[in-house]
């Protein structure tokens, strides 16, 4: 990307200087603080640490690899649900977020109103989120069971794999469409006004122009929008912690996504060793799997 | 001509932004220095021994006061330490040299934090409240109580007066042993209980059979004129929630099972006693005695069961019924709830034969604190002397004292009263001490999780009994 | 026509499912202890405030050993979050800058900062508590912001260079053309048009820090407990003291439906700012 100013101006090297001294407090900053605790995981995922001797453990060679990958390969069943999950929330959070953003824009007015209301499950933290849930759902003395109940619908239980999913799914879209939507509300801001004026002009309509004009130019920002969504429903901990605690089921129960997979083993099992496996795997898994999103979603 | 001016802008710019930088540095590092130093010591009492009226004297050590940090968690248990804590600040505070600071924390994430601070070695605080069951998994951080309990100037009370070891039952030091160490001593002792609807069941159930009847008495699918949706409740959250493992072994237990194979710490759960407690969980779920949400219920789901009116019984942990009695919380059901011992096996000389599983209210001292002994002083009385009794008379506590049950002036604690009317304490049964036990907790609680949810009592017995032998195999314990 | 009261349909639906959880909080919070678990769900009732007197005034009251302390802990995380998002920022957009204008370390280096928003935090736990014990950071802060830092920097450049990606280069290089050195466009410029982009990662990145729970948890003791830590003393050992909780939320969100109510102005002009301005 070079432009014909800055070549007249000469300087490549200074031009070098800057971009890596722009980007240096970045660099810094990510290394001080996850250079040991990368290390010690991957040092980890080869030992059988324990509580009482997590400090000195004895070594384990591969044996958690593969109990992770083979036998019973409980790896690959959290996957399945992480896919899962993580498949149906982005979605519905990109969906909701962009219907949002696209509502928001169009209206002529009440948009500061209504933005202030769609961004209010963001103010709520996550955890507490997580144990109203257990409230709301709680079949005894919930709300939503009650309701359900006597309107005759059919009945909501958290015993049950499926619905326990989609329950966790959809609070987590809850909380977080918002996100998407400032984001792609931003975006939409960003445009500049004069492409939806021209095509007034050729004579599009709404819809059309939504489709052909404004979605294409948004490309970046929704794919930024997805990749990040992406990233933080892979490691969504607190509301399916809370709420389930990774069941119905165990080891591996119908809600635990990688991020409770490792808390279980880890504190439950008492296996730090096959956590750091879980961790080192899903870093190298995650790694490739953005390099290829960012390949063919970004430019 | 142009290149010069460039030239010069581009130098100043450098030193601009250098000495921009160099002052976000240096504020950043006075700002780090500021915030890494080490904190202000609190001051404490400065207060020496002082000889009392009856001229023994008081504990010397250290001349200074010592300030002690005391770590619970919100909780009927945990949290009765900290008005004692200020009872000991007020009256004896001066005297010892000895003052305490409660650090009270959520139960959400506690022992994961607890994990955290004895892995990390941490200094502070000096005690901790836990739980029994990781007598063995904490046993390496804990100081061995042994030491201080053989020491006649730390084991006994601020005046002088020693204490009595035999005062806490054998079963109660057994909950803190861990190979001979005393990790931890309990406060209270939490039991399996039965809780139930006394303007529903005049006689709660003896045996399992029973239960069974009972529950199926008041479950409106199977008895249209039952006052309650459900007969039963019980916790069958799992696995990182460990009730429903200690409520099965409850059952197991009476009938006949023991966990380890004599002598040794090879698990034995597969067997007629695992089944027959396997199959009465199995007819609780198919039967649909119990809600199906059971296997998402933890303490909190079963008591609100209870108080919701919609449930006839309970196992859970006997501490729910002091909020099921309170007025406030507890409108539907406060004046008719009582709570007894669970249900056994008939044996051939028509006794029954009950346990009950017992889990432990315990603290610990940390082996890198720096005051140890300070610490076991005042550890020895709130748990062997007038400590434990403020817990009882003020806050209805239910210890591991002798005391409690035998002295006469807390035969009217209603609590204490209780318990020894339905004979709690005797057939109360710890699991046996070693380090991995959380592991087989979970891996236990797991699999009735499944069970509840229909699976049968055969495969899950297997999926305990392999997974806790291949997981303590795999740690050399046999 | 039919479009424009099913739009207003969708906003007012969407708005609803948005908004009733939190007025659900706020019901319970106004409840008795007793009323929280009845059934059926009462919706009109004779509302109480002693809850929120308890927190504010009492600690919490007697059942939580009086361990809530609002103000304190209310300004620790004020002040974490917002030393947070300002140094993500200030740290991410020169950063974002960067790699959008000049691709700087291609896609390895992009693919590297994110990955640390990708795992877990679960995985940082226990290894930071050892380093922040060794280091003194425990219980401080600018402990609580490093670690946040961490996660966030990550989304600020992320986010910020996908705004700078589309917005178009002519505007600083017309700058360049009248004089500008790149590091003078970066910041007359680019900076004052990326408004919408800091904005709304600015928002994101503080209701982050201020809603974290487990770190905040762990890694801090007495002195930098921050509200979202504190609150979680209304769950205890066996019981949840929803009414007690729910109040603790309410209070931990009225602020920020003040300042949002009390900036909806700015930050709709925020998120609008650039070229349109």
């Amino acid at each position: 990307m070079r432009f014909p100013s800055l070549a007249r101006r000469g300087s490549a090297r200074e031009e070098a200087r800057i971009k890596y001294a722009l980007v240096l407090p970045t660099i810094v900053t990510l290394l001080v603080f996850t250079t040991y605790p990368l290390l010690s995981q991957f040092y980890l995922s080869f030992t059988s640490a324990s509580i009482y001797d997590y400090n000195s453990p004895p070594p384990a060679g591969v044996s958690n690899y593969s109990y992770l990958l083979y036998d019973p390969g409980l790896f690959w069943q959290s996957g399945i649900i992480t896919t899962i999950y993580v498949g149906l929330a982005v979605l519905l959070q990109l969906l909701l977020g962009m219907l949002m953003a696209v509502l928001i824009y169009s209206l002529k007015r009440g948009q500061k109103v209504f933005t202030s209301l769609f961004i209010f499950p963001m103010f709520v933290a996550p955890v507490f989120v997580g144990a109203l849930g257990r409230l709301i759902f709680n079949s005894m003395i919930g709300v939503v069971p009650y309701y359900l109940r006597t309107f005759g619908l059919p009945m909501i239980s958290l015993s049950n794999p499926i619905h326990a999913l989609l329950l966790v799914i959809s609070m987590e879209v809850w909380k977080w469409t918002p996100f998407a939507f400032i984001i792609l509300y931003g975006g939409l801001e960003s445009l500049p006004a004069e492409v939806f004026d021209a095509a007034k002009v050729d004579g599009a309509s709404g819809p059309r122009t939504f489709l052909h004009v404004t979605l294409p130019m948004l490309k970046s920002i929704v794919a930024v929008v997805l990749i990040i969504r992406i990233m933080d429903e892979l490691k969504a901990f607190d509301i399916p912690f809370i709420l389930l605690e990774g069941g119905p089921g165990a080891p591996v129960g119908a809600t635990t996504i990688f991020s409770l997979l490792i808390y279980k083993l880890a504190f439950s099992y008492n296996n730090f060793g096959a956590a750091a496996a879980v961790n080192v795997l899903l870093l190298f898994i995650l790694l490739g799997l953005f390099w290829i999103m960012i390949q063919r979603l970004l430019k | 001509m142009a290149e010069e001016k460039k030239a010069k802008i581009t130098r100043r710019q450098y030193l601009k932004y250098g000495a921009a930088a160099a002052v976000v540095v240096a504020a950043g590092a006075a700002g780090a220095a500021y915030y890494l130093s080490p904190p202000q010591p609190t001051p404490g009492p400065t207060s020496t021994a002082t000889a009392t009226a009856t001229g023994v004297p008081t504990v010397t050590q250290p001349t200074s006061g010592v300030k002690l940090k005391v770590q619970t968690l919100t909780g009927v248990n945990s949290q009765m330490i900290v008005d004692e804590i200020k009872y000991w600040n007020e009256h004896y505070g001066e005297s010892t040299g000895i003052t305490l600071e409660p650090e009270i924390l959520s139960f959400q994430g506690y022992f994961d934090k607890v994990t955290a601070q004895m892995i990390g070695g941490a200094k502070e605080p000096d005690l901790w409240f836990v739980w029994s069951y990781y007598t063995g998994a904490f046993a390496p951080y804990a100081v061995d109580l042994n030491t201080y309990l053989k020491d006649p100037k730390l084991f006994s009370s601020p005046d002088g007066k020693p204490y009595n070891r035999d005062d806490l039952y054998p079963n109660a030091y057994d909950s803190g042993d861990y190979k001979g160490k005393q990790v931890m001593l309990p406060q209270s002792m939490g039991f399996i209980t039965t809780i139930y609807r006394t303007d529903l069941i005049q006689k709660p159930p003896d045996t399992w059979d029973e239960l069974l009847e009972i529950a199926r008495k008041f479950t409106k699918s199977k008895n249209p004129n039952s006052p309650t949706t459900y007969g039963l409740a019980l916790c069958g959250r799992g696995p990182i929630d460990t009730t429903s493992w200690k409520t099965w072994l409850t059952a197991y237990w009476s009938y006949g099972g023991n966990y380890f194979k004599k002598d040794t710490f090879e698990p034995d759960f597969n067997n007629e006693a695992g089944l027959k407690a396997s199959r009465i969980w199995a007819t609780m779920a198919k039967e649909e005695l119990v809600p199906p949400e059971v296997t998402t219920f933890a303490f909190m789901e079963t008591m609100s069961a209870l108080q919701s009116g919609q449930i006839a019984m309970i196992l859970d942990w006997q501490t729910v019924y002091n909020t099921l009695v309170d007025k406030e919380k507890s409108p539907k059901v406060f004046d008719k709830v009582a709570w007894t011992v669970p249900p056994g096996v008939k044996q051939a000389d028509g006794s029954i034969k009950r346990h009950s599983y017992m889990g432990g209210n315990e603290y610990l001292i940390n082996v890198n604190s720096l005051h140890k002994e300070e610490a076991f002083k005042f550890l020895a009385w709130y748990l062997y002397g007038e400590g434990m009794e403020l817990d009882v008379t003020l806050k209805g506590n239910t210890p591991m004292n002798r005391r409690a049950y035998e002295d006469p002036q807390f035969s009217n604690v209603p609590v204490i009263k209780r318990a020894s009317e339905v004979g709690i304490v005797p057939i109360a049964r710890v699991e046996p001490a070693y380090a991995d036990m959380p592991t087989i907790q979970s891996i236990g609680s797991g699999a009735l999780s499944g069970l509840l949810a229909g699976a049968s009592p055969e495969k899950t017995l297997e999926i305990i009994q392999n997974e806790s032998a291949k997981y303590l195999k795999s740690k050399g314990y046999f | 026509m039919i479009e424009r009261i099913s739009k207003w349909i969708v906003v007012l639906v969407l708005s609803l499912v948005s908004v009733f959880p939190i007025f659900w909080i706020f019901l319970t919070s106004i409840k008795t202890d007793a009323e929280v678990v009845n059934i059926p769900p009462s919706w009109f009732f004779q509302p109480t405030f002693d809850h929120y007197y308890s927190i504010i005034f009492h600690g919490g009251g007697a059942e939580v050993a009086y361990a809530f302390e609002l103000w304190s802990s209310f300004l620790n995380s004020i002040v974490v979050s917002l030393g947070t998002t300002a140094l993500a920022v200030a740290i991410g957009f020169p950063a974002a800058y960067s790699i959008s204008r000049f691709n700087t370390g291609g896609r390895p280096l992009l693919s590297w900062i994110l990955s640390f928003r990708m795992l877990p935090p679960i995985v940082f736990l226990i290894p930071m508590f050892i380093l922040y014990q060794l280091y003194g950071l425990m219980d401080t802060q600018i402990g609580l912001v490093l670690i946040y830092l961490t996660f966030n920097v990550p989304l600020a450049v992320f986010i910020l260079k996908g705004f700078l990606d589309d917005m178009p280069r002519d505007y600083e290089e017309a700058g360049m053309v009248d004089g500008c050195s790149r590091i003078q466009s970066l910041w007359k410029i680019a900076l004052p048009m990326s408004g919408p982009g800091i904005v709304a990662v600015s928002i994101i990145i503080f209701l982050f820090s201020f809603n974290e729970f487990m770190f905040a948890y762990v890694l801090t003791t007495r002195n930098a407990v921050t509200l979202t830590a504190k609150a979680a003393v209304f769950i205890t050992e066996y019981t949840f003291l929803w009414a007690d909780l729910a109040a603790a939320m309410i209070l931990m969100i009225v602020p920020m439906m003040v300042a949002t109510i009390l900036l909806q102005g700015q930050i709709i002009k925020g998120l609008r700012t650039g070229l349109k301005a």
